[in-house]
Order: C-alpha cells, then structure tokens, then sequence
C-alpha cells in the first residue's frame, strides 16, 4: 500500500513563473493515454473470443508530458483547441482520473466545480441543495446553514420547492453552480461552468472566483472564450493535442494562441486560392495546348505556364 | 524556489491507494452522503403517481398475494404448511434484499460514470448506498409482512426480535456481496446480467418458493450442506421465528455471522483495490 508521499522535491518546470506564492499543485511530466479497442470492450464474450491473439487496440495520447506548478492566489486559464486534452488534464489534476506516467501532487484536494451529476432531476431544488451539498463534502448541518445562501446566489427563491425537472437550463446551471459554491475549496477546477446564465450571474461567478483568488486558493478555469482569461486570470497554460504548447501572462499566450488561429486561416486561403487558379487555367486550354504548356514548363523551370 | 511554510499542509500525490485506515475515516466521514442518495431515490421513486409513498407500502402486499396465488393455490409446492401466506412473505421479502443488492450493486460503479469523473468521494460509498436503499424498502415491505402474520393469525412472541440482528448480518453479507460484483461489473460489463440470473437459481435453490425440508426430507447430506448456505439461512430462520417462534441454534448464528463477517471483509478489500480504477471507463 502505498504512502502519502510529504518528501517530494520540485523538479525545475520549464515555463515562466508568474507567481512565487505557495507551490498548491504539480504536475510533474503527466501522460494520460486511452485506449481504444477496436471491438466491444469489456464484455466477457470479447475476451473469449480474444483470448490467446493478441488484442488490437489504438492508444490515444491524450496527455503527453505536461508539467507546471500552480501557486497560491493564481487563476490560471486553461484554453486550447476542442480535443487537446483540456478536460482530461483538469480531471487528472482533480485525482479523479489516474495518470499512466509522472505525478500529480496538491496540498488539498482539488475540487472539480460540477455537482449535476449527483442532483436528482424529481426532486425539489431543496432536496437536491443537501444532496448536493453532502456530495461535496459538506455536513448536513453545514448545509441547511448555507442553504439560504446557495438559495440566494442562484436567484431562484420561487422555484426552490419545484421539482428540478421543471427549471429552464439556466436556472439549473445556476443552482448547481451555486450548491458548488458553497463549497471554499483551495483549489478548484472550472471547466466551461462561466458559459451559463445571464450577464448578471456571470458577474456573481466572476467575483466569487475572484473572492477564492484573494484568499489564496488556486482556480484553473478551462474556456473558449478568451474575454473570461483576460478578465480572470492571471496566467494561461495552452494546451493543443495533449501538449503543453505554452505557459505564461494572458496576453502573450491569447496573442500567441490567436495568431496562429490567423496565421491558420490565412494559410489554408492561399493554398485555396493557387489551387482554383492552376484549375481555372486547366479548364481554359484544350488538349494541345496543355501539352505544350507543360512542355514549355519543363524548359523554363522558373516559370509555372502561366 | 518552492516556498514551504511550517503549518501548510505538503504536497501529497494524488491517485495513490489510501491507507485503509484513512480510506475507513474517510467513509465514516461521508455517512450522511451514503444515506442521502438511497432516501433521494426512495423520494423519487413514486413521485408522479396518485397514491405517491404509499406504493412502497401496496407494492410487497399486493405482491405477497400473487405468489399466495401462484405457489400456494395453483403450484400448490407449500403443502403441509400452517401459514402459506406468511412463509412466501418472509422469504421473498428477505431473498428479494439480496437479489436486489446484487442486481443494483453490479451496476453501482458502472451506471455512475458521471458522477465518478466530477466528484472525489470514498468510491465503496456507490455500493454502500445500493445495498441502504434496498435495506429502505425491506422496512417498507417487513412492516407489510407483519400486517400480514398477524393478520393470518400468528400470536407475537420475543422471538420476532431476533429478525433485528439476522437482518443486520445479512445486511453486511449484502454489503460485502455488492462491493465485490460492483468491481466485477465494472471490468466486464455482462456480470451484471449474469448475476442476477445467477442469484436468482440460488434463492431457487434456497427455498425461495417452498419448504426446503419437504424436498431434502429423504437426502439428509443435501440438509446438512444446506445448514451452511447462506441465502437457506437467511430465509429459514425469520420463518422460524416468525412463524413457529423458535430461537435459532447456537451453530446457526456463528454460521451466519461467519458467512457475513467475511463477505464484508473479502468485498471490501477486493472492491478498494482497485479504488483508483473507477470513472475510467
């Protein structure tokens, strides 16, 4: 059985340190792989029908040797493309997806924010704040404290004893958002969770992120929308196929980032354009010509038969 | 560079096995939240019918009264018994809180993906909570099945209080039992069919339906092996109990005590193992 590891000295991180609070959580040379079987996993008939040749199965590196420290009093945005691995890194930095190589070490418990899972949609709001609410950790005593809060915060004093089934999305965003925040956890993980209601819950998000930065929690919050990082955070980790691709202030990473969305995009109009050219010109000449043109090509390699 | 204070707590690993100690503070810390997911369930289940809670009542009468009608009128498999209604009751009832431990529990970590991959909790707790919640409704269906003996004329005695402690034993025997086909059904997906097909031949096999002893009567070492399994005894000894008042044999209470004592344990052990595993899908 293995120990709690309180020995562990920091390796040198590459990327720059932004902040040199309390190191709260490190990733040291992460890897996360999937595997992707080619037929039904997990059924006994598979097995036996496998079994003695060898199982054919594709690996996905979903996460290929990350490694940052995160300090105290840090938010740090998490942005990259769809599929770099975003989630997967948050959930391994959580603990609740084990890691194939390196190591993850935190000084608390990291709190991923997202209670919906365990809400039961026929029940009342009321029911699903303790339900929630004891999920998370909390006491029942605890809870009914908060309850009025977590009532309050989410904005949804009519409804409270309707069952859940009955919310607009919103409203349900916005109760498991705040059952979460009740919660003060010292690292938390937002993934995607600010998308949800109207301007006047994302500021309440907004400041309650900020309240947890203040009082030196750590919070990784994963996005697409680079106005919340500007607004948020304090550093940006870019993640772009399981990679660490860079790690630093907001500005320079979202620069970073979206030139090479632009640079992309201007790319793939170039080629675009050279390739309707070379066709319309194709179109225009008959056979003859063609060849001749191709001839006069391999003699004049400068030119391109235009 | 790392910058340590004396009265932070260090870093630590994340996704290492806990000691079992911790692992055990850890569980007796979240009881409240084991207990809240089987009553969450248990007050959603009958939300949307007219008669509401009071199913969970009507349910294991009205089902007492179809195997009344199956097995002792048209099988006719109860012969020789005083009281066909109260001997189906205790048994399908007690039986059904196994069955349904092992039907529900297979599922436990599988069919909670979600909730795996969003909150870090004690994973034993999944199982945990199966087994509470089917425990829930055998209070619901035990307070039909005393209606029922009275009602079928059986006179009170001390002896119905012994039901307390073989239900609780056969509580920790269930426990044990989901924690272990919960692992089982997270590795192969189809233990969870098989199990529930396989628990059932055994209550068959236990005398769900008819009088054991009836059928043993002329194979006295089938008997005697009989004495040793568990799903016999669980079921025989409330009938005895209830039904003749009879106090169970010193022999029998260490054999159920045996037998519940080391599922618990074995599960346990065998379902923590792989505690880290869970959520991966």
């Amino acid at each position: 059985m293995d120990v709690v590891d309180t020995t562990y000295v920091a390796p040198t991180v590459g990327g720059p340190k932004i902040s040199e609070g309390l190191v709260t959580v490190l990733a040291d040379h992460v890897h996360v792989r999937y595997r992707v079987y080619e037929d039904v996993k997990h059924t006994l008939r598979s097995l036996v029908a496998a079994a003695g040749r060898k199982r054919r199965y594709r690996e996905i590196h979903a996460i290929n040797d990350v490694s940052f420290e995160a300090h105290a009093g840090e938010v740090i945005g998490i942005i990259g493309p769809n599929g770099s691995g975003k989630s997967t890194l948050m959930q391994a930095v959580s603990g609740l997806l084990p890691v194939n190589e390196g190591a993850i070490y935190a000084r608390a418990t990291p709190m991923l924010l997202g209670v919906g899972a365990v809400l039961n949609k026929t029940l009342s709001g009321r029911r699903n704040i303790l339900l929630g609410g004891l999920a998370l950790g909390l006491t029942k005593k605890q809870v009914l404290k908060r309850e009025k809060q977590i009532i309050e915060f989410a904005g949804i004093e009519d409804a409270i004893d309707r069952p859940m089934k009955t919310y607009s999305s919103g409203m349900s965003a916005r109760l498991q958002f705040a059952i979460s925040a009740a919660v003060k956890p010292e690292i938390l993980i937002i993934d995607e969770a600010l998308a949800v209601g109207d301007r006047d819950f994302k500021r309440k998000s907004r400041n309650r992120i900020e309240q947890l930065r203040e009082s030196a929690g750590t919070v990784f919050l994963v996005t697409h929308s680079m106005q919340d990082v500007r607004r948020s955070c304090t550093r940006t980790i870019w993640l772009d196929n399981g990679k660490l691709k860079m790690d630093g202030a907001p500005e320079d990473v979202i620069a970073a980032y979206e030139d090479t969305d632009e640079k992309r995009d201007q790319r793939l109009q170039r080629t675009k354009r050279k390739a309707e050219r070379a066709l319309q010109q194709l179109a225009e000449l008959d056979e003859e010509e063609a060849a001749a043109v191709v001839e006069s090509t391999a003699g004049e390699t400068d030119s391109r038969g235009a | 560079m790392v910058t340590t204070t004396e009265e932070a707590p260090a870093l630590a690993r994340l996704g290492v096995r806990p000691r079992l100690r911790d692992y055990l503070r850890s569980l007796w810390d979240r009881r409240e939240f084991a207990l809240a997911i089987p009553r969450a369930e248990l007050q959603a289940q009958h939300r949307h019918t007219a008669l509401g809670g009071l199913w969970h009542l009507l349910d294991p009468l009205i089902s007492v009264g179809i195997w009344w009608l199956l097995f002792g009128v048209i099988l006719n498999v109860t012969r020789g018994l005083d009281n066909v209604v109260g001997f189906l009751a205790i048994g399908v009832f007690v039986f059904h809180f196994t069955q349904k431990s092992v039907r529900q529990g297979a599922r436990a970590i599988v069919s909670n993906e979600g909730l795996l991959r969003s909150i870090s909790f004690p994973r034993a707790i999944l199982p945990i909570s199966v087994v509470l919640a089917e425990f829930l409704s055998l209070g619901y269906a035990l307070s039909a099945m005393f209606a029922v003996v009275l009602l079928t004329g059986e006179e009170p005695s001390w002896t119905w209080l012994l039901l307390a402690p073989m239900v609780f034993f056969q509580f920790l025997f269930n426990t044990g039992l989901a924690m272990a086909v919960a692992r089982l059904g997270d590795h192969f997906r189809d233990i969870a069919q098989m199990a529930s097909y396989g628990v059932r031949v055994w209550g068959m096999l236990s005398g769900v339906f008819y009088p054991v002893a009836n059928r043993l009567g002329n194979r006295p070492e089938l008997l005697a092996i009989m004495e040793f399994n568990p799903g016999y005894l669980f079921m025989e000894l409330p009938r005895r109990a209830i039904l003749n008042n009879a106090a169970p044999t010193a022999q029998e209470w260490v054999t159920l005590m045996v037998w519940s004592v080391a599922m618990l344990v074995f599960g346990f052990i065998f379902f923590v193992r792989r505690e880290n595993q869970y959520g991966r899908g």
